[in-house]
């Protein structure tokens, strides 16, 4: 058993889910190579429930998280609704993600312990729909910056493509530089009085970029200017967002190196006006992320504006520090008044927007805890900890069902719960399942809860299969000796059946850094030949739709 | 309630509370039985209905700290309640031992497997070193460990599930004790370790003439293996009789409930399975009346009014709480009866209240 | 079992440890103690206090008296004041130092737990790279390799705290994101498709920051104490500054006669490093005891 073949894959028929040769391999912590799952394929077809069943160390959770693509598998193909995963990047896997939801074993600990039931259960919603903002933010960024970019950029040739951005960057930071010198801030003012000396803008503005470029600050600005703009094309970074925040955080860090730097020398000049511009330009980016931020919390989250305001706070600590007394005291108050109005704006527009998203998800949130029975009055605002498992479990299919999948893989949802909850999210799946149109892939170590749920179950040993069939098929007429010794492990709540007689698996699951030769199963198997050994057997049709990988089977002929 | 002559423990009017910020949680609510030598007792029941409790406060494992325990609980004639900690300590171990839910949680990580079943022996039976090396290696192999000679000195990280629970079975079993008591032992388990586990325990049960406290949530795992079954619900026994009696003649509606909410092979696939809605009371003010009147299919006004006292059956040792058994004209008439007013849909599951 | 059963009753337990009761007597106390020297240290220019470098004639070692409330030191300089005023030196130190280290070692660690693999190996190298490097010797290389003036002298106190606090945040964070990594939230929050950042930031650092925040006090202590080391060894801030390490070191040799001078910022140390202890362990264990009900 336990062996290779696709026979049993329906060539016929186009299925929602099709699994190819899959194959996973981990490294273990001595180097070697856990062979978790070798060469699985199995079909499901649209609304069909699958059932996967085997003992721990199997490599079914392991198939489960190849199915999702986190980790990827080490080879073989998944298709969902004719989309080849394997070959999807990570960006087009995770717009991918919302027709493929999982639900876990352990429920408390499938849901975060610090959110609410509410947001737990919309964090779906929310992550999309920001998305969403997120994109038409990018659109309208770049119809307004992106044409006069485009429009500038497409006159010149390729090297000034790359130059103007740096040039308009040191513009601003030229400019900045002589403002913040009193004297110099005169003469500026007067050049603009003076026509004339105003055209000679254009060759200072070169001259700046020039010099930028070629000192190490116009190399880390060179980078900074190529990922502001190019970041967002490229989506790289999401949102603009995104991008302005995490430029900003760079930025940031400058401005607390040069300001240190400051401080320390009395040199004035060069160090004092690159300071105060770099400070200036990291308020300025930190200012506009939290703008941004305000405007789609969703993005920079609270934890992200927190960096944020901690990141202000360091440039203002560094800033002060190196101040003398008097202005220290003053700057300092100034720069606390301002402070509070800000995070108090911050944190007003923010709770705003949270709430407005709030509830907008609520209904949606509603719909989906009463599809699973829960009491939506009073569970919204507490937390995964003041419910049963029971009550968890439901609110994590609450979480799989309200983005609409496709498919749900269900990795031993019932196996941590006591017997009569367990009958409970049964029926409930079955329940969601005719609801939403569910297509289930339901995995566990008990046959009786897999047979209840699945129209086709196939049993698995070491990394393959063993035996796929129908339900009744398999359990009225096990071929595979395997499946024989996993039905008659099924604890019988009849005190006639004598359970001190059953036929017991003996030993333990083989090491998978080193599979049995031949047939997986031959090591415990009751009825092992000279040829397990030897050669692995194939997938072979027993009965119409029933299939089954070993030797001697129970009906056949050979089966002594 | 009868006393048996040869009992090796009787619990008589068992009551733990603890105290919790929200009140006094009664966790077990006046449990009596007795179990004698050589026998085996199943204990049935939800999460939270008390019994992991119970057993603890047998064998008084629960701290002192918030938690008062009353009544009596009688192990060879001598009232554990009244034993000083030093007195218990001698207790476990060579008189009664218990085995959890979590084999890794029960084994010190940091010490290899032989010394740590070769502890118990060397503190209570006064085994030297080399002594209790042996017997641990003898203990290995009985419950099952293939190799003993190397894994005695392996690390419990080593060992899968199944092994580390053979393991604490072992230690369990080092110094002979009398009364087993396992609190859930194979949940944490699949099902093949599980039934492997079960036999492992009815076997050195049988060999040993040891008397055996199941602990389960599953009706399934105690039907074919334990003597007796007592079922609890809401810190209360509900229901109490040989395993066979039990399940050929069950009167109380839960235990009912909870056969039925097992799925079973023999019932074709997408079988609605029967579960009992709801949850298990809140007990730290629980409702007046059958505390699983709220959940019953068979509930009637009566039941929530007052509360069933625990009253003999027909058969012998058969005993149950309920004031409209399984089986009887009135039950089937209280069925109809809630059918008729919509408490009960035609598929005969209580109507679905939210949970 | 029990678990289960308080869960139904959580919602009450939650209000209760909400109240400060829970917290205990000490903690406020404690809490109150650093508000006030804060407080003091920000605003010692429009505060009351006396000049710190002002030197008294007559009042050489005078104990605490009615115009000097913790007395004068060895050359007349009113002690309230320049222990007030040292605890700017202090608190800045600990506070930006701890500070930046949190950034730097918090999102080093963040990343290094999260991703794990080869992420992992180049930050954790780079976190152990900061440990290799004796402090003391950095500190005393950094000083005489640069100008020692009395405000660089600050900035290099703090690089070099930073600097060595960097490893043990970022490996604090690290083992703690490791742990949450493995719940299965965090792969439910991969499944609806959300970005590894998210993740991080919204499903993984909420549940590090508590026992971070708590370790980041007891940092913070460290460097208090650190600093009057330092102090000691005349390698801090310069006089006339003062730094509460210093005021002890140039008390010692009045301490037969008057104690006090060496003893004031002592206790002054004393009480803040206690008080930052006190809070930091308090919370991590309000943060345990909650986290086990979870």
């Amino acid at each position: 058993m336990a062996g290779s073949g696709n026979l049993h894959l329906r060539e016929q028929e186009k299925p929602l889910l099709r699994v190819e040769d899959l194959v996973v391999n981990f490294l273990s912590a001595g180097g070697e190579t856990v062979q978790a799952v070798s060469g699985f394929s199995i079909d499901v077809l649209e609304g069909e429930t699958l059932g996967l069943v085997g003992e721990s160390g199997c490599g079914k959770s392991t198939t489960a998280r190849a199915i999702i693509q986190s980790p990827k598998p080490t080879a073989g193909s998944i298709q969902l609704d004719g989309v080849e995963l394997t070959e999807l990047d990570d960006e087009e896997m995770r717009r991918t993600r919302p027709i493929l939801q999982m639900i876990f074993q352990d429920p408390i600990s499938s849901l975060n312990p610090r959110r609410t039931i509410r947001d737990v259960v919309a964090e779906p919603l929310y992550v999309w729909w920001e998305e969403e903002t997120g994109r038409l933010a990018i659109a309208s960024w770049f119809e307004k910056t992106g044409n006069l970019f485009q429009k500038i950029s497409s006159k010149f040739s390729r090297p000034a493509r790359i130059l103007a951005p740096l040039a308009w960057l040191s513009l601003i930071f030229w400019l900045v530089s002589e403002a913040s010198d009193e004297r110099s801030l005169e003469t500026w003012l007067s050049w603009l009085k003076t026509p004339a000396q105003f055209i000679g803008f254009p060759v200072l503005f070169i001259l700046a970029a020039m010099a930028a470029a070629l000192s190490v600050v116009g190399a880390v600005w060179l980078v900074l200017a190529v990922i502001l703009p190019f970041g967002v094309i490229s989506g790289k970074f999401g949102s603009v967002t995104n991008t302005v925040g995490l430029t900003g955080l760079f930025t940031s860090l400058f401005a607390v190196v040069f300001l240190f730097f400051r401080t320390w020398s009395s040199l004035g000049g060069v160090a004092h006006w690159l300071s105060s511009g770099i400070l200036l330009l990291a308020v300025g980016f930190l200012a506009v992320w939290s703008l941004l931020a305000c405007r789609e919390p969703s993005r920079a989250g609270s934890s992200a504006l927190a960096v944020l305001v901690f990141m202000l706070f360091a440039i203002q600590v560094f800033y002060i520090v190196g101040l003398d007394g008097n202005t220290k005291l003053a700057v300092f108050s100034l720069s606390a008044a301002v402070d509070g109005i800000l995070y108090w704006l911050i944190a007003r527009r923010y709770k705003l927007a949270r709430a407005q998203m709030r509830q907008r998800a609520e209904p949606e949130v509603k719909r989906v805890l009463e599809a699973v029975g829960m009491e939506v009055e009073g569970s919204l605002e507490r937390k995964p900890h003041e419910f049963s498992g029971g009550q968890a479990q439901r609110i994590s299919i609450a979480r799989a069902l309200i983005l609409n999948p496709k498919v749900v893989i269900c990795d031993e949802p019932v196996s941590a719960l006591d017997v009569s909850v367990q009958a409970q999210i049964l029926n409930l799946l079955e329940d969601m399942k005719a609801a939403y149109g569910l297509t289930l892939v339901f995995i566990a170590h008990d046959l009786a809860v897999v047979k209840n749920i699945s129209d086709r179950v196939a049993v698995m040993y070491l990394g393959k299969i063993c035996e796929v069939g129908p339900p009744e098929l398999l359990y009225s007429a096990p071929q595979h000796p395997y499946t024989r010794l996993l039905i008659d492990a099924i604890p019988r709540p009849d005190p006639e059946f004598d359970q001190r007689n059953a036929v017991r698996i003996e030993g333990e699951l083989p090491s998978p850094l080193a599979p049995p030769s031949g047939c997986r199963f031959r090591t415990r198997c009751p009825n092992v030949q000279a040829k397990c050994s030897t050669e692995e057997p194939q997938m072979k049709e027993v009965a119409s739709g029933h299939y089954v990988a070993c030797h001697y089977p129970a009906d056949s002929e050979l089966n002594q | 309630m009868k006393v048996a002559e040869d009992a090796l423990l009787e619990v008589d009017n068992l009551r733990t509370q603890f105290d919790t910020p929200g009140g006094l949680l009664t966790a077990v609510d006046g449990v009596s039985f007795s179990l004698s030598k050589g026998k085996s007792l199943g204990v049935v029941g939800e999460s939270g209905s008390g019994k992991s409790v119970m057993s603890r406060s047998i064998m008084r494992l629960l701290p002192k700290v918030n938690i008062q325990t009353e009544g009596t609980v009688r192990f060879k004639s001598r009232n554990l309640m009244e034993l000083a900690p030093r007195d218990l300590r001698k207790l476990w171990g060579p008189e009664m031992a218990m085995i959890f839910q979590d084999p890794l949680g029960s084994l010190n990580p940091v010490v290899k497997v032989g010394k740590q079943v070769a502890e118990g022996l060397r503190v209570h039976s006064g085994f030297s070193k080399k002594e209790a090396r042996s017997e641990a290696l003898k203990l290995l192999r009985e419950v099952g460990i293939s190799e003993p000679e190397r894994r005695l000195d392996e690390y419990p990280h080593q060992f899968s599930g199944g092994m580390r629970q053979r393991i604490v079975i072992a230690i369990a079993l080092a110094c002979q004790p009398d009364l087993l008591i396992a609190d859930e032992p194979t949940t944490a388990l699949d099902v093949t370790v599980q039934a492997q586990i079960l036999d492992l325990i009815e076997e050195q049960r049988n060999q040993r003439n040891m008397s055996l406290i199941l602990v389960t949530h599953d009706l399934g795992v105690v039907a074919g293996r334990t003597d007796e079954i007592m079922v609890m619900y809401a810190g209360r026994i509900v229901e109490r009789a040989p395993t066979k009696v039990l399940f050929a003649n069950m009167k109380m509606p839960y235990t009912e409930a909870l056969l039925e909410s097992i799925p079973k092979l023999e019932r074709p696939s997408h079988s609605h399975l029967l579960s009992i809605p709801g949850q298990p009371p809140n007990m730290i003010d629980a409702p007046r009346g059958c505390k699983f009147a709220p959940r019953c299919k068979y509930v009637q006004d009566r039941c929530v009014e007052e509360e069933p006292e625990l009253i003999s059956a027909a058969t012998p040792g058969h005993l149950y709480r309920c004031f409209f058994p399984v089986g009887s004209a009135e039950s089937a008439d209280a069925l109809a009866r809630n059918m008729a007013n919509g408490k009960v849909d035609e598929s005969g599951s209580r109507v679905h209240i939210r949970t | 079992m029990i678990k289960l059963k308080l869960r139904k009753r959580t919602r009450e337990v939650d209000e209760t440890s909400r109240t400060n009761n829970s917290l205990g007597l000490m903690f406020w106390a404690a809490v109150s103690f650093l508000a006030v020297l804060t407080f003091c240290a920000i605003f010692a220019d429009i505060l009351p206090f006396k000049n710190p470098t002002q030197t008294f004639k007559g009042f050489n070692k005078n104990g605490p008296s009615g115009s000097f409330l913790l007395g004068n030191d060895g050359v007349g300089r009113d002690i309230l004041s320049r222990v007030v005023y040292g605890a700017q030196t202090s608190l800045v130190i600990a506070v930006v130092g701890t500070s930046i280290a949190l950034i730097i070692g918090g999102s080093i660690g963040l990343a290094a737990g999260y991703y794990r693999g080869k992420v992992d190996r180049l930050l954790t190298i780079m976190l152990n790279t900061t440990l290799i490097i004796p402090p003391l010797i950095l500190f005393i290389s950094l000083i005489l390799f640069l100008d020692p003036a009395a405000e660089r002298r600050m900035f290099i106190l703090i690089f070099t705290f930073a600097l060595l606090s960097i490893a043990p945040i970022g490996r604090v964070v690290r083992a703690n994101t490791m742990a949450w990594s493995e719940r299965e939230f965090v792969l439910a929050a991969q499944t609806i498709g959300a970005r590894n950042g998210r993740v991080m930031f919204r499903e993984i650092l909420p549940n590090v920051a508590p026992s971070l925040i708590s370790y980041s006090l007891i940092v913070m202590a460290t460097l208090i104490i650190v600093e009057g080391a330092v102090a000691f060894l005349g390698l801090s801030v310069p006089s006339p500054t003062p730094t509460w390490g210093d005021m002890i070191n140039k008390g010692r040799p009045h301490l037969d006669v008057a104690p006090h001078i060496t003893l004031m910022p002592a206790l002054s140390m004393f009480l803040t490093v206690l008080s930052l202890n006190f809070i930091g362990d308090k919370l991590q264990e309000k943060f345990e005891s909650k986290a086990a009900i979870l």
